[in-house]
């Protein structure tokens, strides 16, 4: 009961965060930061950012 | 002016989450196209692009030879993208003479590492998996028996995404993957589907054209280019992947943070996929795809507009939107519970 009702609370979290990722897709988009899996530019973006 | 950007916001939810499915349905009884499939043998390459996969390497291995698909057929490769944990070692212990390795020491990134992959295959079908997923036993032959059919351009099997007592999850990601099941399968029947599973899924070789460097979705873009060349991309839930489903929605929210920014490069790489005359699946890529894009928009949309209208229905509607969202923040707390707990506890020692 207790396990059901912590998925159901779940739900409009979910929900709420899965709309978000559109919004930040669209950010990480227009910035042009690439998202790829172990895209070298995301990864020399990353190291800039920690050198600054 | 509120009325009509409420109506129009909220219609727009209930179309991409209800409306398209049920427009699919009513599709798929008017005009179903069945793919004429049939077993065969034909020559597969199985390419596999691999990064830092240490902890998966060798069971991806032992998976690749248990296919049920004759070894003389079968061309596995794996493209290593500069691997820094020893993936290169452990690969070349346990695949032996079996497997073609290309090894890149820079590090170019998953498009350039499938484009490189795809450089020495040989077969006359291309089949895409990657390292994190087990692939069923009769997953190659599944897939290839679709390209009996001449239409066929490429063909998406389906993840299973499974539990922690090994069965198909059914709620949170799990439920969400078997909507999205159903949706794929309904699009497969009408025409083709926008997208394929990245986790498996195969194409005709002489149909592939090299990814552009930095591609995303290479599992997107690829399916796309073929239905924009004219044959068909379609779902085999015959053919099947495993993996355990992410349990935390934090998890979920960062792949889907990577495959929506994905969308957005897709559409700007492929602009005539939205020209409805020039892309025959235009109304699933814009329901499915674009349709996702713009909810969110939508959501805010309905809040606000809902603001200025609280008369009547508007106002069982604003008190329904509230509850959501309050119950969205008890969820965050719930979720980031251990979380909290862990900071509390750091505090305390310090």
């Amino acid at each position: 009961m207790k396990k059901t009702l912590g998925r159901i609370i779940l739900i409009p979290y979910t929900f709420v965060l899965m709309n978000w990722a559109p919004v930040a897709g669209l950010y990480y988009f227009v910035r042009g930061r690439p998202m790829g899996i172990w895209n070298p530019a995301a990864v020399k973006r990353t190291l800039e950012e920690r050198i600054v | 002016m509120a009325g009509i950007v409420f109506w129009i916001a909220f219609t727009s939810i209930v179309y991409v989450y209800a409306g398209y499915p049920l427009l699919l349905m009513l599709w798929r009884r008017l005009g179903r196209r069945l793919v004429r499939k049939q077993y065969q043998e034909l020559s597969v390459s199985l390419v596999i692009a691999m990064h830092n996969e240490r902890k998966n390497v060798k069971a991806k291995m032992q998976n690749c030879f248990e296919l049920d698909y004759p070894a003389d057929k079968l061309q596995v490769i794996v493209s290593l993208d500069a691997p820094t944990d020893g993936t290169d070692i452990l690969l070349r212990e346990c695949a032996g003479q079996n497997v073609d390795i290309v090894h890149c020491p820079v590090r170019r990134g998953k498009a350039e590492a499938l484009n490189s992959g795809l450089a020495i295959a040989r077969g006359e079908i291309v089949m895409f998996a990657d390292a994190g997923q087990r692939l069923e036993r009769s997953a190659v032959r599944e897939l290839v028996a679709n390209f009996a059919d001449e239409s066929v351009g490429a063909v998406s099997g389906a993840l299973v995404l499974l539990d922690a007592q090994a069965g198909e999850a059914t709620d949170g990601v799990g439920l969400y993957w078997r909507y999205e099941k159903k949706l794929r399968a309904m699009e497969s029947d009408i025409h083709s589907v926008p997208g394929a599973t990245g986790a498996i899924y195969a194409i005709r070789r002489k149909l592939f054209e090299p990814l552009t460097p930095g591609t995303i979705l290479d599992d997107v873009v690829i399916p796309m280019r073929i239905v924009l060349g004219g044959k068909r991309a379609i779902f085999d839930p015959a053919a099947r992947a495993y993996d355990a489903v992410t349990q935390s929605p934090d998890g979920e929210y960062e792949r889907k943070k990577r495959t929506l920014t994905g969308n957005y490069q897709l559409f700007a790489e492929l602009p005539r996929s939205l020209v409805p005359w020039r892309n025959p699946i235009f109304v699933q890529l814009i329901s499915h795809k674009a349709g996702r894009l713009i909810v969110p928009y939508c959501l805010a949309a309905l809040f606000t507009s809902n603001l200025f209208l609280r008369d009547g229905p508007y106002r069982i509607f604003m008190f329904l939107q509230v509850m959501w969202y309050i119950m969205a923040c008890v969820g965050w707390l719930v979720s980031h519970r251990g979380e909290m707990r862990r900071a509390q506890l750091r505090t305390v020692g310090q």
